[in-house]
Order: C-alpha cells, then structure tokens, then sequence
C-alpha cells in the first residue's frame, strides 16, 4: 500500500516538474485514458485482496484499458458520436463497484 | 517473489498514472479548451478569410496613402491640387464615355443573312434582332472591352437603350437599320475571340446563317456619348 501511494507521488512529481504540455486536442482523449487507469486500478486491489492478483493481467488490463478508451474518444470525435461517454459510463460503474467490494473486504478484516 | 515482483509492477504503473494525472492537470489548468478538429477547420478558414480581407484593405489603404502623397506633392509644387484633380477628371470622362476615344479594337459587322429558308421556316431566325446586339455587346464586355460603339453611336452600359423598333433598331434615340457596325476598343485578340470563338454567341449567330464580320484594327475613333444625360429619380447620398 505505501509502495503504491510512493509511486503515485513520485509520478506526480516527475510530470510536475517534466515540461511536457499536451494539446488541448488531446485533453478528453487523456481523461478518458487515466479513467480507465483508475479503473484497474481499482480491480488491481480488489484482485490483490482477494489473493489472485496476477501481475499481466494487471499490466495488460492497465494498458489495455486506456488504448481502448483513448481509441473510442478518438473515433467517436471522428464520427461526430460522443463515444468516449460509453468509457466513462463503464469504467465508472465498475470503479464504484470495485470499491464496494474492496470496502467489504478492509470491513471484513477489522 | 511474486510478491515482490507484483509490488514493483504496481510501483511502476501508478507512477505512470501519477503521471498522466498531472499532464490532465496542468492541460486543465493552463486554460486549453476541448476543440474538435472540425471546429480547428473552420475557424481556421475563417482566419484564412480574414487575413485575405485585411491584405485587401491594406493595399486600398495604399492606395489612398499614394493619392494624399500626389495631393501634398501638387500643393508643394504649384500651390495648389487643380492639376492632380484635371488628371483625375479626364479618367473618369473616360470611364464615363463622354469623351470621343481612339485606339485599337475590332469591328463587327453584322446583318440579316441571305440563305433561304426551308420549309416552314421562322424568318426571323435569320434577322438581326436587337437581343443579338445587345448579346454580341455583352460578350466584348466580358472580353474586356473598354469603349463600343454601335453605328456611331457610343454604347454606354445603364445607360444607353438598344430598342426593337420594327426592322430598325434604336440606339440612343437614333434609329438604325443594318448593317450594324459595333467598334470595340480593347485588347483585339480577346475581342475577336470573344466573337469568334466556339459556343460565343457571334459564333451562333453565324451557325443560324446570318452574316456576320470581325476584322482587327489598330486605330478606331469612337465618338463620345452626346445625347443629354437626365437623371429624375437618382439623388446623391448626403457625406
């Protein structure tokens, strides 16, 4: 758990102080990508709690899931549909369901 | 292990997400908005339009600029800007076709057409009709003329009435019967395209049968416009 927290602070960091902007362009396409980020994440713990944490699917999920979610932005802009809603709406679901059961789990061991 | 290796894994895409995180921060916080690419495309073009607009207006502002300086050096030179505004005034007599002109043209001869007619044939198929000036005229226009005349009398557009009156026409007030001679003043290789040249309407006309005749010249004298110009419901505007 602190391993994690030290990465993310130390992501944040580096990208504070890395003089890299990207375009406006790009802003939803990347808040689509870090939502699906979050969300394996999220089923990352969930996993881990519930001991079958499998490091590739992990990895896979977390790359897997933004290129996905960056490609339907993308398209979506292309095709004039807000695609990238469809993300949103899935990754943000299973995030607070993920939660819930992670919740249970933290409740469960207290 | 396993366990260590997992750690590492974590350690190594939350950073990548602490990351991505930020970049959004900032790109959220610098003030970019979300533009389509079809909005980019517009507003580009609306930029293009713009800028064209504004080299439009630059080169009238030096032209004005031009015109002032020849106004100061007037002044300066002789006290007063009577000559600046003599050259000024004879432009626009030519402009207006007041003035008798001279240069090189064409001339086209048109008049009705002496094949016969077939069977039930419409006569007036091979006359010159009033509209066929008034064509033929238009396609020098186009073409570049700068001065016409028809039978001697100066064409002047708005102005001067080309009239059906029976198997004469009237031009200026002036009747006339054919053949009908229009002079151009102009570049003569366009004019005589302009007449000549396939799908223009001299080239119809002469399809239909009717006689019709281009020759170049290099010296033309058209006379001016000499009928009295009244304006009875024109005003000029205030400032």
């Amino acid at each position: 758990m602190i391993i994690a927290i030290i990465g993310i602070i130390l992501g944040v960091i580096v990208g504070y102080y890395i003089p890299i902007t990207a375009s406006g362009v790009f802003s939803i396409y990347f808040s689509v990508a870090i939502l699906a980020a979050i969300d394996s994440l999220f089923g990352g713990i969930r996993a881990n709690l519930e001991e079958r944490f499998d490091s590739i699917i992990f990895i896979s999920g977390f790359f897997g899931n933004s290129i996905l979610a960056f490609a339907l932005a993308y398209i979506g802009d292309q095709l004039g549909v807000p695609l990238y809603y469809a993300a949103v709406f899935a990754f943000g679901t299973r995030l607070f369901n993920n939660f819930s059961i992670i919740r249970r789990h933290m409740l469960k061991r207290i | 292990m396993k366990k260590k290796e997992s750690k590492i894994t974590i350690f190594i895409l939350l950073m990548i997400l602490g990351f991505l995180l930020i970049t959004q921060y900032k790109l959220v916080q610098s003030g970019n908005k979300y533009v389509s690419f079809k909005d980019i495309e517009t507003l580009t073009r609306k930029i293009e339009s713009k800028e064209i607009e504004n080299d439009k207006l630059r080169i009238k502002i030096d032209d004005l600029v031009s015109q002032i300086g020849e106004y100061e050096v007037s002044i300066y030179e002789t006290g007063d800007i009577e000559s600046v505004l003599k050259i000024e005034l004879e432009k626009y007599k030519k402009a207006s076709g007041i003035d008798a002109l001279y240069g090189p043209g064409v001339v086209v001869i048109v008049s009705d057409g002496d094949r016969q007619l077939l069977d039930d044939e419409n006569p007036n198929n091979l006359l010159v009709h009033d509209l066929d000036i008034q064509a033929l005229i238009d396609d020098l226009l186009n073409a570049g003329a700068e001065a016409i005349a028809v039978n001697g009398q100066r064409v002047i557009p708005h102005i001067t009435e080309i009239i059906c009156n029976g198997p004469t026409i009237k031009i200026n007030d002036e009747l006339y019967s054919q053949p009908f001679i229009i002079e151009a003043i102009g570049n003569r290789k366009y004019l005589e395209a302009a007449v000549n040249a396939p799908d223009k309407y001299g080239f119809v006309l002469k399809q239909w049968g009717l006689f019709l005749e281009v020759n170049t010249s290099i010296h033309l004298e058209l006379p001016g416009y000499d009928t009295k110009i009244n304006f009875e419901y024109m005003k000029s505007k205030e400032n």
